[in-house]
């Protein structure tokens, strides 16, 4: 990146729940193009941290700036107007609408001035995820995890992001399935699109993602390119509790 | 036999007035989870400012659509005042008692300027009824049911086939999921209490022809309504089209068979039992608890 | 001020207040109007225990006065009974009534009590148009004599008493359940029915109990309105007068002593002075409801008092103490200590949502006196089987024995009186209660003292609450918290509601507590406190299941750990053996190797190996 303006810049984020304060002073960037993954513990910040980049909580302080423009409370339907698209965990799919259905929405902000575009955009996310095509006219609720996921994905692409926030891609997945997602992922932000993964299966995140932060109690506690961090006992030790 | 005819025909036309009315309370309830308690105001809203308006000398093709649309109006409006400030949470109840409270203040409102006395309004479809084995019945009021069907059919091609509708839908299944996908909640939210007014609206200047417009002739059609909407489920238009003609048709019968007198009585007796053996809606989907 | 100084100030006051005005020598008129203001507080009184500490919204409450009304009346006129006994009746009708409305809504909440009430309402209404030879239909009932009590006629004079004394009973009432563990339970279950259930408190006997006192006490409003009016017309009973009813709740301040009785006031004199308005009275009314709503959610004494409250608080600092404190244990926990023996034995346990199976066939055994940990990724059905455990869930198949009995379709709140306590991953507290109540309720299974002793407080009432609030205290000193016990849970930072829901959990006197991450959101000086109290607790023979995502707190705790994935045991045993197995390191990284550096192959290891 070095001098060059980070596409996603947070600095010393903060949000609670309440009186519980889930993310303390949390900073983290992105730059455009990038692959970068965020990993750490169940309940060290990770989830609540995307969704007040993606904008559906309110952060309760610091600044989030989106191609050097301050976003932090925008909504997030205002955030995926700017290019911040997320893949939310838990995958929320539209269970009682097709796949097409779901696909359509995806491109919501941009349907209205930009069929062709969006046409051309289905084309490319169904050959992405053939799959896909084969339920195109199917229930979101009919699907498989794994096909949700992709779906997730795919209706993520729709609103054509410049930032994809994907938390916990793995969760409920079997590595079978997991390992096929994964490429898609690579060859995407090989095609410039810069990729914000919250992982849990850290060896996974630190795979395939070229820089990573590790969290521990809403803050970071360290953070690298993924492949050193590969090999830091630091990491493994927070995860399973080894003493040296 | 021809008198059962006669009751199920006369109960389609009442039911077709409480679905049209039911389906806004869905429509409301899918958006935000909360309601227009008083939906059945705007119901008379409907009617009375059309009688106004062709009072005014406008021509009826132009008041009826011009009632709709001030109907739409205050629906929204309705949302963005008394519903969305006090509908934070789960259980909240606010909403209830400030939509109670604006229908109190439009009921007597138009009591006071407009008389409490029904009016009636002009149409060339209640002049002269249909015989049927000696009683009689209007085309109005054969209409309305066909006009219930078709809105519910029209709603459900809305839904499936623009992309308005499809919001309301992800809206109404996942409101932050649906704000990731880039949809303005509020909006979509402010737009479905729209629509659920003009129709609302729209089934109030059916029945008028028949029944005539008057400020109170709103409060009990909405409670059943309501009541109709809680036992369908709350999950589908078809579903409360379905149990709003049903009950329709119940409540001529009993009106024929036992009194005009029992009707509320055993009408809604029948439906807390049905709410007693269906604590989720008829066609409501159980929600699993969360722990 | 204490609730009960405003109790007794409320009381003095009032029958100073209205001793004042008997003195100023009214009118006749003026004394109607004021005993039927007190009539209809009555039903304010009994309203705001519904909405106040049951949480329940209900909108058919004039029909359940007139039900009191009518039965009074039609008791009198047609079956000579005389004043007591028909006010009686009226009473236990209202009450009937209100049990079996009750039955059907309490599972439901919210709008649809609402809707199912007004429904009632309007039924009721029907009823008494048509049923004519019962009701005397629109003419109503009418020429009711004047009630009769121990030879002594309620003339209007006399009357004035008899509803002042009905107030301040139904007052008492309210006031007695209100601060008891009757009315901690109806709170309890209203800010989270989850808690409430886990901490063996019937949610659906607790809300039908306030729907039932609510009802009996609109009844008894009625029945005195016959004896006020001495004619009953169905008029009176309509949705319009239920809304007053809540208005009038809500006016003064829901959940407050005073307010129904100011809501009540007003609502009885305003409308006189709206009566210029003739057709717009209603119209005034609702814009005072929409007011009322806009301006003062909290009604005129709730505003008030939350007013003063802000302008006399000082800042306080408080101070956690040092936790644990084993000391502090109270002797209802201590000993009982037989380690080894089997407190619960679950047998293949399965659990599927839909096409979803969240816990498939896990087995375990669960030993007094140790620490069980459960560990596994996320989504691996760890909270799904702590939910079967406790009774949220039932297993699609699989059994458990709890203490030697199986729990198979027993309610949690059963388990929890067996003593099965558990915590909740986003901790469930009652927020709109102290410190101290959330203990409270967590011992509402011991408390002894009937209905009749709380209501009229004898004297095993005040020395019960005395003994529980003891040992509530105890309780709060082990996990360090004293000096929080009447600042409100919600107001606690994090890490001490996490104390206190664990504090609360004891209060059941568990043989088997289930923590669910207890130390999530913890800093690493709060969970080495945690650990020490865990095994203060198995040091009493208590056992403990331990979900828990920092595994290095897992391991040092467990005696056993047990390893799930995708809903299945993958391992089971000794931390040690767990911690290295293979599949358990797999489930947790998934199948890349983290040890090896990432290859210089552009390609990740994780997908060379998958392809």
């Amino acid at each position: 990146m070095g001098e060059q303006k980070s596409l996603l810049e947070v600095s010393d984020l903060r949000v609670s729940y309440g009186r519980i304060e889930a993310v303390r002073t949390l900073s983290l960037k992105v730059g455009a193009g990038e692959f970068v993954g965020v990993i750490g513990s169940n309940g060290a910040g990770k989830s609540s941290t995307m969704r007040a980049i993606a904008g559906s909580v309110p952060p309760s302080g610091g600044r989030i700036e989106f191609k050097g423009a301050d976003v932090t409370s925008l909504p997030s339907y205002e955030k995926v107007a700017r290019g911040i698209a997320m893949v939310p965990e838990g995958r929320m799919i539209f269970g009682n609408q097709t796949v097409r259905d779901n696909l359509l929405l995806g491109a919501y902000t941009r349907i209205g001035h930009d069929k062709a575009g969006v046409a051309e955009d289905m084309e490319r996310a169904l050959s992405l995820f053939p799959r896909l095509r084969e339920r195109l006219e199917q229930l979101g609720a009919s699907l498989s995890g794994g096909e949700q996921q992709m779906l997730a994905i795919a209706r993520g692409l729709l609103s054509r992001p410049k930032l994809l926030v994907i938390d916990e891609l793995s969760l409920g997945l079997a590595p079978k399935i997991i390992e096929q997602i994964f490429p898609i992922l690579i060859d995407l932000n090989r095609q410039g699109l810069a990729v914000l993964l919250v992982e849990q299966m850290a060896s996974y995140a630190l795979a395939v993602t070229q820089r990573t932060y590790v969290m521990e109690n809403g803050s970071i506690l360290l953070e690298g390119p993924s492949q050193e961090l590969a090999t830091d006992r630091r990491v493994l030790d927070a995860y399973l509790g080894r003493r040296h | 036999m021809e008198q059962i005819l006669q009751f199920v025909l006369s109960g389609l036309s009442q039911g077709g007035i409480y679905a049209l009315v039911a389906i806004g309370y869905y429509m409301m309830w899918a958006a935000t989870k909360a309601a227009n308690f008083t939906h059945g105001d705007i119901f008379m809203l409907g009617a009375v400012s059309t009688v106004i308006l062709a009072g005014l000398g406008i021509p009826l093709p132009l008041a009826m659509p011009l009632a709709i649309l001030l109907s739409a109006a205050a629906g929204a409006l309705i949302e963005r005042v008394a519903v969305r400030p006090f509908n934070q949470g789960p259980s909240s109840v606010g909403w209830m008692l400030t939509t109670i409270a604006i229908g109190l203040m439009m009921e007597s409102a138009f009591t006071a300027t407009y008389g409490p006395l029904g009016k009636p309004l002009y149409s060339p479809l209640a002049q002269s009824p249909i015989r049927i084995s000696g009683t009689g019945i209007y085309p109005q009021e054969l209409l309305i049911p066909v006009v219930a069907i078709a809105i519910m059919l029209a709603l459900e091609i809305f839904y499936q086939r623009t992309i308005v509708g499809r919001a309301m839908l992800a809206v109404a299944a996942n409101r932050i999921a649906a704000g990731l996908m880039g949809i303005n909640v509020n909006r979509i939210s402010m737009i479905a209490y729209a629509m659920a007014a003009g129709i609302g609206a729209l089934a109030g200047i059916l029945l008028a022809p028949v029944a005539e417009a008057s400020p109170a002739m709103g409060a009990l059609i909405g409670l059943k309504a309501f009541v109709i909407a809680i036992v369908a489920g709350m999950s589908s238009a078809r579903g409360v089209v379905f149990v709003a003609l049903a009950y329709g048709v119940l409540e001529k019968m009993i009106e024929g068979f036992i009194s005009t007198g029992a009707r509320n009585a055993i009408g809604f007796g029948v439906m807390i039992l049905l709410l007693l053996i269906f604590p989720n809606g008829i066609f409501g989907k159980r929600e699993v608890v969360k722990v | 001020m204490k609730p009960h100084h405003q109790f007794w100030l409320i009381l003095i006051l009032g029958f100073a207040g209205l001793y004042l005005f008997r003195e100023l020598g009214p009118t006749n008129y003026a004394i109607g109007v004021l005993t039927r203001c007190m009539i209809l507080a009555i039903v304010a009184v009994g309203l705001n225990l519904l909405i106040g500490q049951a949480g329940l919204v209900s909108l058919g409450q004039a029909a359940l006065y007139g039900i009191g009304a009518y039965v009074a009346a039609w008791l009198t006129l047609r079956a000579d009974v005389p004043f007591l006994p028909a006010v009686v009746s009226g009473v236990v009708a209202a009450g009937l009534m209100g049990a079996a409305l009750a039955y059907p809504s309490v599972r439901v909440r919210g709008v649809y009590l609402a809707v199912i009430t007004i429904a009632f309402g309007l039924v009721f209404q029907n009823v008494l148009v048509e049923w004519v030879p019962v009701t005397g239909g629109t003419l109503g009932l009418t020429g009711i004599p004047r009630g009769e009590v121990f030879g002594v006629r309620l003339t209007r004079q006399i009357y004035f008493w008899v509803a002042a004394g009905s107030l301040a009973a139904s007052f008492n009432i309210v006031y007695a359940l209100t601060y008891s563990r009757y009315g901690r339970a109806m709170r309890a279950t209203a800010q989270s029915e989850n808690a409430a259930s886990a901490l063996g408190i019937d949610v659906a006997r607790t809300r039908m109990f306030a729907f039932v006192v609510s009802a009996s006490l609109a009844g008894l409003a009625g029945a005195l309105y016959t004896f006020l009016n001495l004619f009953v017309n169905y008029e009176t009973f309509t949705f319009f007068q239920s809304v007053s009813f809540l208005l009038m709740v809500i006016f003064g301040g829901i959940g407050t002593l005073l307010g129904p009785l100011v809501g009540a006031g007003i609502l009885t004199y305003v409308p006189e002075l709206f009566q210029d308005f003739r057709e717009w009275q209603v119209f005034f009314y609702g814009a005072m409801l929409a007011a009322v709503m806009f301006l003062m959610p909290r009604g005129i004494v709730g505003t008030i008092s939350k007013l003063a409250v802000w302008l006399t608080a000082r800042p306080q600092t408080r101070d956690a103490k040092p936790w644990p404190s084993p000391a502090a244990l109270p002797v209802t926990m201590v000993g009982g200590h037989v380690e080894g023996t089997v407190v619960a034995e679950i047998k293949r346990f399965t659990i599927r949502f839909g096409g979803l199976t969240a816990v498939n066939e896990a087995s375990m055994s669960i030993k007094a006196g140790t620490v069980h940990g459960l560990i596994g990724p996320n989504g691996a059905g760890k909270s799904s089987l702590l939910n079967l455990m406790s009774g949220f869930y039932q297993p699609t198949s699989g059994t458990m024995q709890f203490l030697g009995a199986p729990t198979a379709g027993i309610a949690s709140s059963h388990l929890a009186r067996r003593g099965l306590a558990r915590t909740f991953q986003n901790t469930e507290l009652f927020g709109d209660m102290t410190v101290l109540e959330n203990v409270l309720v967590g011992l509402h299974c011991q408390y002894k003292a009937t209905l009749a002793e709380t209501i009229l407080r004898l004297p095993r009432f005040f020395t019960e609450e005395r003994a529980m609030v003891g040992e509530a205290t105890q309780l709060l000193e082990l996990v360090g918290l004293t000096d929080y016990a009447d600042e409100l849970a919600r107001n606690l930072p994090f890490g001490h509601q996490r104390r206190l829901e664990i504090a609360r959990a004891l209060a059941l006197r568990p043989k088997l507590l289930l923590l669910d991450e207890p130390a999530a959101g913890l800093t690493h000086g709060e969970i080495e406190q945690l650990k020490e109290l865990v095994q203060t607790l198995t040091a009493q023979g208590i056992a403990v299941v331990l979900v828990e995502h920092h595994v290095d707190m897992v391991m040092s705790l467990s005696h056993e750990v047990t390893v799930l994935d995708y809903g299945q045991v993958i391992a089971s045993g000794e931390p040690a053996a767990v911690q290295y197995d293979p599949k358990v390191i797999e489930a947790y990284f998934g199948t890349g190797d983290l040890l090896v550096p990432a290859s210089e192959n552009e390609r990740p290891p994780v997908v060379a190996g998958s392809a």
